[in-house]
């Protein structure tokens, strides 16, 4: 789902359940956010490297392939996204020390009412 | 030189008497000592011939066997003197201030018809100092010692500690056998291991054997018997030596008694602690498995409300809004799934999974599970291919069966790596055999034996959820029908299980018999 032009910042949505992608896109698209989801980290990257350039990467903890650690390892060592802000959006009982250990940006507890999560994007995506 | 007054000559008889160790004195019919020797003066520190005999047991301070004072005339001596016939009687002279005495041993014979006798009496101190000495240690001995003689088996001899321990006293115990005091068995026991003793010459342990005492009720014996030989090697008696260990005996068993409990509550700690401790990591999991659903819900509903209170619902392209509450669906389904699951857990935990048989097609039930997961598949890019071209029925329990199959072909899709899952139902004689076959990462060799416990999860928990239930609970309900399921799997090429069903034919005819 994409918005109404490409100047529209870009909000990168990492998580393995297509329910959860799925309802991430629907509730910031409709809020005036562009999103492109990734079913895992190794993904996420792909686009990032393909040049994309979110204002804001939530992310999910456990995913096949590459999981959202692996994810972050990759984007600090790569020195033209390492400035990529990174919110961690997991159901993992440690979420917060797992964010602080990963060194993101933020963090995010699922579930979460939408208004937290808004406030959150807008933070980086105003 | 102690002669009787008035003989003129020393007879060769005489002197023989005089240079004697042993005292000797006689006495004719009237009492009057008509002979003594030098060394009866020496033995009784008095000269009998000068002392009148009433006078001797007070004067020269005589004693009977037993250490008492005599009465007056009734010692040994007076009684030999008597004619009365005496061999080996013991007494004890002892003068006063003096504190050891003499032991002497006094024979004793008539003189002649008439009357009178003769004493003959010598320093047996020594001999008997040596049998206080020994008397001494075996009374003090804190075991039981006994003798019994080799022919009858009758007790000779019993110390303190024995007759305390029988609760007899030993003038009841001597001349008497085990059978006078003992039960039949006690008694035939103990005979038995006499006489062997006795037979084999060689000394014989008993590290344990059961006595009914008088008072001391049943007491545990640790016994010695040991044969005593003459010079000819045959035994003369039999030595008998046993410590009480009851109460020992009881100590190590409430010793041990102790540390078997200390062990198992131990073990029992360690248990509820490792219980406790799954418990946790369970609720930990089982939480963050509904936080998906309910993530996923939340954003639906909230979205849905906040477009409609803005008016702006309508504005959406209906596929839009028809997904989000599809999807909302989809997760009420999701939780009560899971939910299930738990509660499943729960009824396997407490004994009470219920089976319900009935008359089922096993290929209608995969065709179900297949329809009821193909969106699933959808998502993660795997076709699930059915291969059931015949009803296959058997007595089982629909419910059940769904459950099972739907577990398995969840797991091959979540772990398929996006590529096909194939589904086998067919008959193989009375047994319905289901395959389910992915092929995604595959299971390591090593974690397959764990595959079927609970919380086993066999993917690493960084990239893959779940609660660690599906396939425990797939054994459990396998394990109700009678079924049997086992696993082929190689890393990154893919995963079979294979599910034998019986058809339910036992039950079947369990139901026509009654």
């Amino acid at each position: 789902m994409s918005g109404t032009g490409n100047k529209e910042p870009v909000v990168v949505v990492v998580d393995d359940d297509a329910d959860i992608r799925g309802m991430l896109d629907f509730a910031l698209v409709t809020a005036g956010w562009r999103v492109v989801g990734a079913a895992d980290g190794q993904e996420a990257l792909d686009r990032l490297r393909g040049g994309l350039r979110p204002c804001v990467v939530l992310l999910d903890l456990t995913m096949p392939r590459m999981s959202g650690s692996q994810f972050v390892a990759a984007l600090r060592a790569d020195p033209r996204l390492a400035a990529t802000a990174v919110v961690v959006l997991s159901g993992d009982g440690n979420v917060s020390q797992k964010a602080v250990a990963l060194g993101t940006d933020g963090y995010l507890s699922k579930p979460l009412d939408l208004d937290t999560l808004y406030d959150t994007v807008r933070r980086f995506c105003p | 030189m102690l002669c009787h007054a008035g003989e003129p000559r020393r007879s060769v008889l005489h002197k023989l008497i005089d240079s004697m160790p042993s005292g000797v004195i006689a006495a004719d019919a009237k009492g009057k000592i008509v002979l003594s020797n030098p060394a009866a003066l020496h033995l009784l520190g008095a000269d009998p011939q000068r002392l009148p005999p009433d006078r001797w047991c007070e004067e020269m301070g005589l004693h009977d066997e037993d250490g008492s004072p005599c009465r007056p005339s009734e010692s040994p001596l007076h009684r030999a003197l008597r004619g009365e016939p005496l061999t080996g009687v013991e007494m004890l002279v002892r003068a006063r201030n003096i504190v050891q005495g003499t032991w002497l041993s006094v024979n004793g014979a008539p003189l002649s018809e008439d009357g009178g006798g003769i004493a003959v009496f010598s320093d047996v101190s020594a001999r008997h100092e040596a049998q206080l000495f020994l008397e001494a240690v075996v009374e003090n001995i804190p075991d039981m010692i006994f003798v019994k003689d080799a022919n009858e088996l009758r007790f000779v001899r019993f110390n303190r500690a024995g007759e305390e321990l029988l609760g007899y006293k030993r003038a009841d115990l001597i001349g008497r056998n085990d059978y006078d005091f003992f039960t039949r068995e006690e008694a035939d026991f103990f005979t038995d291991k006499d006489r062997a003793v006795l037979a084999g010459k060689k000394l014989l342990e008993i590290p344990e054997e059961p006595i009914h005492t008088r008072e001391l009720g049943v007491r545990t014996l640790h016994t010695k018997k040991i044969p005593i030989l003459d010079r000819d090697g045959t035994p003369r008696y039999l030595l008998g030596i046993s410590e009480d260990i009851t109460d020992r005996k009881r100590a190590e068993q409430e010793l041990a008694a102790s540390q078997a409990r200390q062990a198992r509550e131990q073990a029992a700690r360690e248990a509820a602690e490792e219980a406790v401790s799954i418990r946790d990591d369970f609720l930990s999991i089982a939480s963050h498995e509904l936080r998906g659903p309910v993530t996923a819900l939340q954003f639906a509903v909230q979205s849905i409300l906040r477009l409609a209170r803005k008016g702006s619902l309508s504005e959406q392209p209906p596929h839009v809004v028809l997904d989000a509450v599809e999807t909302a669906e989809r997760q009420v389904r999701r939780l009560a799934v899971l939910i299930e699951m738990l509660l499943d857990v729960s009824r396997i935990h407490a004994g009470r999974l219920r089976i319900a048989r009935t008359s089922v097609d096993l290929a209608q039930v995969a065709r179900d599970v297949v329809r009821h997961v193909r969106e699933d598949a959808r998502r993660a890019g795997s076709a699930v291919n059915l291969h059931a071209p015949n009803p296959v029925v058997g007595h089982w329990d629909p419910a059940r069966l769904e459950q099972l199959l739907t577990n398995l072909v969840d797991n091959a899709i979540k772990y398929g790596a996006g590529k096909p899952v194939d589904i086998d139902v067919a008959l193989t004689g009375v047994t319905a055999r289901v395959t389910v076959s992915d092929q995604g990462i595959g299971i390591p060799a090593e974690r397959q034996p764990l595959i079927f416990d609970r919380f086993v999860r066999v993917s690493s928990a960084e990239h893959f959820g779940g609660l660690g239930l599906g396939l425990f609970i797939v054994k459990r309900i396998l394990d109700a029908l009678g079924g049997t399921i086992r696993v082929e799997s190689a890393s990154q090429k893919g995963t079979k299980f294979t599910v034998d069903l019986p058809l339910g034919g036992e039950e079947t005819e369990a139901e026509e018999e009654s």
